[in-house]
């Protein structure tokens, strides 16, 4: 599990955001039987001294490692974010019809707690909040993924809500299902 | 991956930036004739 963290983190840095965003990490633990937030850490501070097996020699970059489970949207990521598995196949439908993006450019998650995340990620550029903005209202996703003040749930980790993991699903099993 | 200028000129985007903003109405004042020659020596008016 902490190596699929490190894999995942890495992914997005060197791979979705070509190493350009040191974007936010941040998570909970639970002190006196109540969920507590970290503080945000960048990628740099939180992940750079994280071994690729997802352990650190020093103990407090472990520790604060192992309780990350939320990140920032990076500049160049759209995040539409829907409540019903319902309203996912319309999305996808609209965005199969777009001649700009293809079907290997955006991933759909269940977030392991409600609703559901369609990631879009740009090359090289990035959005403004006012572009984010256009585009979420026009697939009627929530408009507060416009900003880069929201952490979203990290995905392949449990939910800090649920205990239950941000898992990839298939376009084939929205649009056949 | 996504470009885009592409991505948001398929979504509409460009369009909607180039819309002529609503023309707002003009704030028009009406003025009121206090002193008017048929009430001169009258300073105190109800409205």
């Amino acid at each position: 599990m902490i190596e699929k963290k490190k894999e995942t983190l890495d992914n997005l840095y060197y791979g979705a955001g070509k190493q350009q965003f040191d974007f936010f990490v941040a998570g909970t633990y639970i002190k006196d039987g109540e969920t507590l937030f970290t503080k945000w850490k960048k990628f740099s501070e939180a992940v750079f001294p994280i071994d690729i097996d997802g352990t650190s020699d020093d103990w407090k970059t472990q520790k604060f490692f192992e309780q990350i489970n939320q990140r920032q949207i990076l500049p160049n990521e759209i995040v539409l974010d829907i409540e019903e598995k319902k309203q996912i196949k319309p999305i996808l439908i609209t965005l199969k019809k777009l001649k700009s993006i293809d079907v290997n450019e955006y991933h759909i998650y269940e977030t392991g707690s409600r609703g559901y995340h369609i990631h879009l990620f740009l090359l090289n550029e990035e959005f403004n909040e006012k572009e984010k903005l256009f585009l979420i209202k026009k697939f009627g996703s929530d408009i507060q993924k416009c900003s880069d003040k929201c952490l979203i749930a990290l995905e392949n980790c449990p939910h800090w809500k649920t205990g239950k993991i941000k898992r990839q699903i298939s376009e084939e099993k929205i649009l056949n299902g | 991956m996504v470009k885009k200028k592409e991505l948001l000129k398929e979504i509409g985007y460009e369009k909607e930036q180039t819309k002529k903003p609503k023309e707002e109405k003009a704030v028009t004042t009406k003025l009121v004739k206090v002193n008017s020659s048929a009430d001169k020596n009258s300073q105190l008016r109800e409205y």
